[in-house]
Parts: C-alpha cells; structure tokens; sequence
C-alpha cells in the first residue's frame, strides 16, 4: 500500500469525503465517501458537475455556499463551508466542507479540491444550545418586564396610600406618570356633593408645580365631558377632539399639541370616578397601556378613598364647629381667651363645649360643658346643650335657671347621656364685673387673683340630664383688675401620664406663676403646662380653658 | 440697627407696645425691609428678653409682655404690603414642632415666607403630629415649614417630620433646637434645614414636590433613646419624690428639661444636645433656699435613669462632675 491509499484508508474509515473539482473540464469527482454522504445510489446517481453539487445543497443555504467557493475560486486558497444537504431519501445533513483552490499563472482557476464530512451531530447541538439560549433570553426578558412591571405598581401603591388629601392626590397621580411615560398628564376627579364639580390637575415635567382647575360643568367645560361624557370604561389611544384640551388657558396649549393621547378611565365601587389622560410624543405600546390601566385601576380606589376621608372630614368639623361659638366675642371688661384641645379623629370626637355671647346692652354670658362619653354620640349632644344655654340666658334666665333649663332639655331628649356644665354672666359695673357662677356637676372654676392666689369657686350643684329636678347653687363672684376666672373640663385635671393625673397641685402651681398675665398668656401656659405633663402620648380626652381676665 | 434694638427694648421694658410698633415701623420707613426689621430686631430683642429671664433680671410675666407685644409688631410689619409683590408659589403650612411653645420664630417665619410668595397657613405652638396629619389630609399643602427652638424637642420634631413625609408632604426645618449645621434636621429627617427663616425661602423653592417616607433611624443608640423616651414621666417623679414640692416647682422642670435632652441627645447621637443644655441649666437654675443644689438634682437624675441607658448615665455623670458634685 502506498502512503496516499493509506491516508484515504484513513478518510474513509474516519467517513471523511474527498472531492476534486476541475472546473475546465465541467466535472466534480466524488469518492465513495462522499458519494455515501450525499446518499448516491445507483437510482439517484450524482451528475458529477457543480451544479449537481449545487442541487444537493440545502436551498436555504445555497447562496452562501456558492459564495464563499466562488470567492475561493476567483482569489484562489482554502475556504471553508458549513451547510445543510438534502439527499435523495429526503434526508437532511449537516456537513462541513473544507478545500483549496489553485490558480493557474494567469490567475484564473485551475483545480480544486477538498474534503466533506458530516456534522449533523456537532450542529443539532449547536442549534439546540441556540434555541436553548434564545428562550432564556425571551424569559429573561419577560422576568425582567415583569419585574418592571411589579416595581412600577409597587411604586404606584406606595403613591396612592400616602395622603387622603384628593387634589394632591391628583397631583401626585400625575406627576408619577409624567415621570414615568413622559408627556402632560391629566388626571381629572369627580367630587360628588349637592353640586358636582370636577377637579382637574395637569402635570408637565418642565412645569414647575401642577396646574390645578375645579369647577362645575360650566367652569370646566373639557374635563366635565372628559368624566361624564366618556363611556366609564372606554381606553382612548386617539382623539383629536378639543375637549382633550385641559381647561386653564396657561395649559391648553401644551396639553392638546398633537402627539399620541392614551386615557384611562378611574373608577371604584363600580362607579366612575374620574379619568388619567397623557399625552405625548411617543406612540403607545402594548406593555405601557396595560401598566397604565393596572396603575389605574388603583388610582380609582385611592381617589375614592381620598373623597370618603374629605367627606368625613367635613362631618368631623362641622360637629367641631357646632361646639364652639362662631368667633371669640370681646367683653368690654373682660380679656377672654380661650384654650381649646379637641379630638380630631371622628371617632375621638369629645362631647366638649365652650360659649361666649352677648345677653342684652350690658351683659355677657359665658359657658363650658361636656356631654359625657365619646365619638359622635356624644359630639352630636354637645351643639345642642350649647344652644340650649344660650337660648335660655337670651330668654332672661341666669346661670343656675339656664342649667335647669338645659336638664329639662336633656330630659325631654330621652338621650339618656348625662352633662355637666358650668356657667357665668357677667355685668358690666362701675365697680368691675359682676359675676355670678352657677354649676351643674361641672368641676368648681378656679379664680386666679392678680396677686398669686388661686382659688375655688365653691358652687354646688347636680348632673344634668338624669333627674327631674335638680338643685343648683349660684354665687357670685367678686373680679378686681387683674383677676382672672377660669373655666374647664375634667380633660385638665384629668389629663393623665404614666397613670398619673395632671391634679390639684400641678393646676394651681402653674396658675400661680402666670397670675395677673394676660388671659391669653394663662390660656397658653396652662397648655404648655399640660403638654408637658402629659409629654409626647397626647391627651386622650378633649380639653376646654376658658380665661376671663378682669381688666378693670 | 443696635441703635433700633435698644429703642425697641426700651418700648418692651416700659410696657409701651405702641411704641414698640413705632420703632419697628419707622425702621421699615426709612428703608429696611419688614422682613429683616422682624429677624434683626424684633427677633434679637426678644432673644435679650429671653436672656433677661434667665439672669433672673425679668419675671416670667414681662417675658410674657414682651412676647405678646412681640407678636403684635411681628403681625403689623406683616401687613406691610411687599414692594414689589412676590410672584405666587405654593402653598406651606408653618408649625412649631410637638412640645415647642416658643412660637415667635415660626411667627416670623410664617410672615417672611408669606412675602415671598406662600400662602401660608400657621397651625402656631406645640402641634401634635396627628394634628398635623389632619391637616395634611384636609389641605394638602405643598411644603411643611416645622420650627424648634429647643433641641430637647427634637423627638417632637422627628415625630412631626415622619407625619409630613408619611403622607408625602416634603419638609423643610428650622429653629435654634436643630443646631447651627443641617445634621440634627437631616437626621430626624427634613428634606432640608433652613438656618434662616430667609433661607427657608430658597430651601422651599428647591424642595421636590412630593417625598417619599423619612427613612427610619438607624444607629446604635436608639434602643437607649428608645427606653429612655419611654419613662422620661417616670424619671422626672422619681426625682421629684426626692423634696416635699419638688416636681411641681421651677426647679422640677429643670429636671423634665433634662431628661427630654438626654432623650433628644440619644435621638440624634450627639450628646452635645445634653451638653448645651446643661450649660444652660448651669447659668439659669437658681435654687431657692431649700432647694437641692444643681449637682446634687443632677446625682438625683443620674439615680433615676433606667438600667439599661449606659450612655445617658455617662453624660450626666460628666454633668455632675462639671457642677462641682
């Protein structure tokens, strides 16, 4: 054997194919090898030119084999090729190709030759690796969307729970899309009451603050349609219509300039609430719509959240203000001030109450009580006791008969709370005031005196609101300038830290120290005095100081 | 400007508030802007005034004059239209932290602020945090401006600060209480600290429009803060069993004062909170006869700490020895 029938030994035992191609003569030479490979049988014998060779490549990669040979074949040197064939049976391998050609001096081609084997194997494994790799990153890609897509959420709700207030809520809403998605953001917020408005904010990323308009349908013409007029559940993606136009005239025209506009409607318990509009430069994509109607989807609820608490909001001052009167008269004579602690949760509201008013040319009436218990029931008391006493004192009644007055009341109520109340007038005298105080269960008032001394006000009498008849004392109390009565609730004494009660001594030791002050300067440093008893927990209990200081 | 301070003093100690609005507003006529009438005048005579009280020279009742007349002259160079007027910005609400009364600052705060352009709500002295948090729901402001004037309140003012911030509402501190750097209002969390009402301006104008939470207080010593904030009450009776009348006298609340600073030193883990305060308390306690001396109150506070504040025991040991005790 010679060394080059060893060496094709070799190749053919390795099922290595050798070819030569002599392009002068039009023919391709196979060796059984390669005529195995490419699955010649004596039925589908191989024509034996380039063309044929040609044939039996995969049509999808024909282009580059031939390129890459014909590029070997007008340069000359190896070239190598990876390709797909399709044999006779209908099989498809994957082959790699590996040859050389030679020039002759004119450099035009003169022969080529080469070797083909199979590398189905090699490349199922490659393209498995591929497709492997490619459906990691497409799952990649969908963790990391979704991860985006939680953050962006996460991010929403965080927004949305922090405050209850409805337009810098809005605010709040807007300037988080407007910084997410770009563009002008418009979230308008239907405020239900005796007469709808709509509240509109608009947010653009170089304004400084958000514009903010709230009016009905005559003053907001564009967001009323936007809210009311929009099927509740319509996503627009694009409407040149004018009323996309935000309202205030110092944002019209950035708001409808063109762009794409993406609107989301807002909506809790089943019922709209208002809608998020953007508008802006780029197009919207799948992906960013449905983030925004799931963004959406909460703002709805928070928005209805933030119009409960502003409703209840107002139920809680209106019983605040029910308690107190309208504003703080002046008393020719006296300096009144007043130091007044409600509870500002609904539910804490307190059944305290204060009342300074006028009674006739030269008389003045001046009152303190306390429904007992708590919350509403007990607030929704307190109004009615306060007017009660004033109606009474307006009649002609003086303190003990106006708290007898206010038992009846109570009694006829059924209400079944109890109050207690105490209560003064005060005439107007060369001499001074003339005072009288009556109480009804009330905790006794105390005058301070100009010079330091601080006194009780000895007045007895009965709870109001549980006995049909009820004995009540009236005394009278001597004013000289500089004097001062103060009226309270149990809120004071009973002020409590660390189990402890505010107390007796505490009261008066701080009264001492601001005797003959201003009654606002008493009013005051009775409250530092409290605060700082009762230190950083609060009072749990409303608390009313009313100050009368003689100024004559 | 001494020359209007004195003048203005001199209208304070005769009682004459009239005058008082004189000096100031006569200032303005010949052209000090109100603003600086109200820091550079009306503010530091009532820092005189409040030195006054602690020599024992004025008595509680003309420091309380002073301030009321304070507030009146504050409240007219208010009124004085501003020339030009400010363009509008937004709206802030201005209030003195949990436990300060000294509102005179955020008095003038809430003034200059409003000629710059805010609308300005004053919720006034010592506003609790739920109270704050009401307001915030019910009127969304844009800005809290929180003032404290003593550092013992800087839990009050932590405690404010979170409020504001839980419910997105940027903040921006200032007060003598948070020091004359930013580090005490940036660690119980404002966005910024403004060491002028002035400067507050600016510092609202580069506030961001909403925020996010207060980020929470981390380092070693706050489970000591924490136990100490706890029984503060508890301290302050212990040491007041000590004398017949002790805690309900002036005395009583020097030793209140004290444990709020320590409580507000561990908050912001600087014990110069507690070291300011002792030198103060060293120039303005003045026992009466009967009246345990400063070193032996301080021994007594000392004793009444809880067992675990390590470092509270340190400082008012320190305390002690500096009180000759």
């Amino acid at each position: 054997m010679d060394g080059a029938t060893d060496i094709g030994t070799l190749l053919a035992d390795a099922e290595i194919g050798v070819w030569r191609w002599e392009p002068r003569a039009g023919k391709v030479v196979w060796d059984a090898a390669t005529r195995a490979l490419f699955g010649v049988t004596a039925e589908h014998e191989f024509g034996g030119t380039f063309e044929d060779f040609v044939a039996a490549v995969h049509p999808d990669d024909r282009e580059q084999v031939v390129a890459t040979i014909m590029a070997a074949a007008a340069s000359g040197g190896r070239f190598l090729v990876r390709h797909r064939i399709v044999r006779p049976d209908r099989a498809t391998l994957w082959v790699e190709g590996r040859g050389f050609v030679v020039l002759d001096g004119g450099g035009q081609m003169l022969e080529g030759a080469g070797i083909v084997y199979d590398v189905s194997a090699q490349a199922e494994a490659a393209a498995e690796r591929q497709e492997l790799l490619e459906s990691v990153q497409v799952a990649e890609d969908a963790t990391a969307a979704t991860r985006e897509r939680l953050r962006a959420l996460i991010e929403a709700d965080a927004v949305l729970a922090a405050t209850l207030n409805l337009e810098r809520l809005a605010a709040r809403l807007a300037d988080l899309v407007v910084s997410r998605h770009g563009g002008v953001a418009v979230v308008d917020a239907v405020v239900a009451g005796v007469d709808p408005l709509v509240l509109s904010v608009a947010r653009h990323a170089a304004w400084g603050r958000e514009v903010v308009t709230r009016g009905d349908r005559r003053q907001a013409p564009n967001a009323w349609r936007r809210v009311r007029e929009l099927p509740p559940s319509a996503v627009v993606t694009a409407s040149d219509a004018d009323w996309w136009r935000f309202d205030d005239e110092r944002t019209a025209e950035l708001a409808g300039a063109g762009g794409h506009l993406l609107s989301v409607p807002l909506a809790a318990r089943g019922k709209p609430v208002g809608r998020l509009s953007v508008r802006r430069e780029a197009a919207w994509g799948d992906g960013a719509i449905e983030l925004l109607e799931a963004i959406a989807g909460r703002a709805g609820t928070a928005l209805d959240r933030a119009e409960l608490y502003e409703e209840r909001s107002r139920v809680a001052a209106a019983f605040r203000d029910i308690v107190v009167p309208p504003s703080l008269e002046q008393v020719p004579g006296l300096d009144v001030a007043v130091e007044y602690r409600p509870a500002h949760e609904l539910a804490r509201l307190g059944g305290d109450f204060y009342d300074v008013f006028p009674v006739g040319d030269s008389s003045w009436a001046l009152a303190v009580g306390d429904v007992c218990g708590k919350g509403v029931g007990a607030a929704v008391l307190a109004g009615p006791a306060r007017h009660s006493l004033r109606a009474a004192a307006l009649a002609g009644s003086g303190p003990a008969a106006a708290l007898r007055i206010l038992n009846d009341t109570l009694l006829l109520e059924r209400s079944h709370r109890f109050v207690t109340a105490v209560m003064a007038t005060v005439a107007a005298d060369r001499d001074g005031p003339v005072v009288r105080v009556a109480s009804g269960g009330h905790p006794q008032p105390v005058v301070v005196r100009a010079g330091g001394t601080v006194e009780r006000v000895a007045v007895r009498g009965e709870l109001l609101g549980v006995f049909d008849e009820v004995r009540i004392e009236e005394v009278e109390v001597g004013l000289q300038g500089g004097d001062a009565l103060l009226l309270f609730t149990d809120g004071l004494g009973e002020a409590v830290a660390a189990g402890r009660p505010f107390g007796e001594q505490r009261l008066s030791q701080a009264l001492a120290e601001v005797a003959g002050l201003p009654a606002k300067a008493i009013a005051e440093s009775l409250g530092v005095a409290l605060d700082a008893w009762v230190g950083p927990q609060g009072l749990s209990d409303d608390v009313v100081c009313l100050v009368a200081s003689s100024t004559r | 400007m001494t020359d209007a301070i004195t003048r203005y003093l001199a209208a304070v100690e005769s009682g004459d508030g009239e005058q008082a609005a004189v000096v100031a507003l006569g200032e303005v006529a010949a052209g000090t802007p109100p603003e600086q009438v109200m820091t550079e005048i009306v503010a530091r005579a009532q820092a005189e005034v409040g030195e006054r009280w602690e020599a024992g020279k004025w008595s509680i009742a003309r420091e309380h004059m002073a301030t009321a007349i304070a507030e009146d002259v504050v409240a007219a160079l208010g009124a004085v239209p501003a020339d030009p007027p400010a363009a509008r910005k937004g709206r802030v609400v201005v209030a003195c932290v949990e436990g300060e009364w000294h509102s005179l600052p955020s008095r003038i705060a809430g003034h200059v602020l409003n000629r710059g352009g805010w609308a300005v709500t004053y919720l006034g002295p010592s506003v609790p945090a739920d109270q704050l948090a009401a307001f915030l729901h019910d009127h969304g402001p844009h800005a809290v401006a929180v003032s404290c004037v003593v550092a013992a309140n800087l839990p009050g003012a932590r405690a404010v600060i979170e409020t504001a911030r839980d419910a997105g509402t940027p903040v921006v501190a200032g007060g003598r209480g948070f020091g004359s750097s930013p580090h005490w209002a940036l660690a119980v969390g404002a966005n910024q600290w403004a060491p002028t009402a002035m400067e507050a301006r600016g510092a609202l104008e580069s506030l961001p429009s909403f925020t996010d939470p207060a980020p929470p207080i981390r380092h070693e010593r706050m489970p000591e803060h924490r136990a100490l904030a706890r029984s503060v009450t508890a301290i302050v009776a212990a040491v007041g069993a000590k004398w017949d009348g002790f805690e309900v006298s002036r005395a009583g609340d020097f030793v209140s004062w004290a444990a709020r600073s320590l409580t507000a030193a561990l908050l912001v883990d600087d014990r110069r909170v507690f070291d300011d305060y002792d030198a103060w308390m060293a120039r303005a306690y003045r026992p009466h006869p009967g009246e345990p001396a400063m070193s032996v109150v301080l021994r007594a506070l000392a004793a009444a700490l809880p067992d675990d504040s390590p470092t509270a025991h340190a400082w008012v040991q320190d305390a002690v020895a500096r009180a000759g005790g």
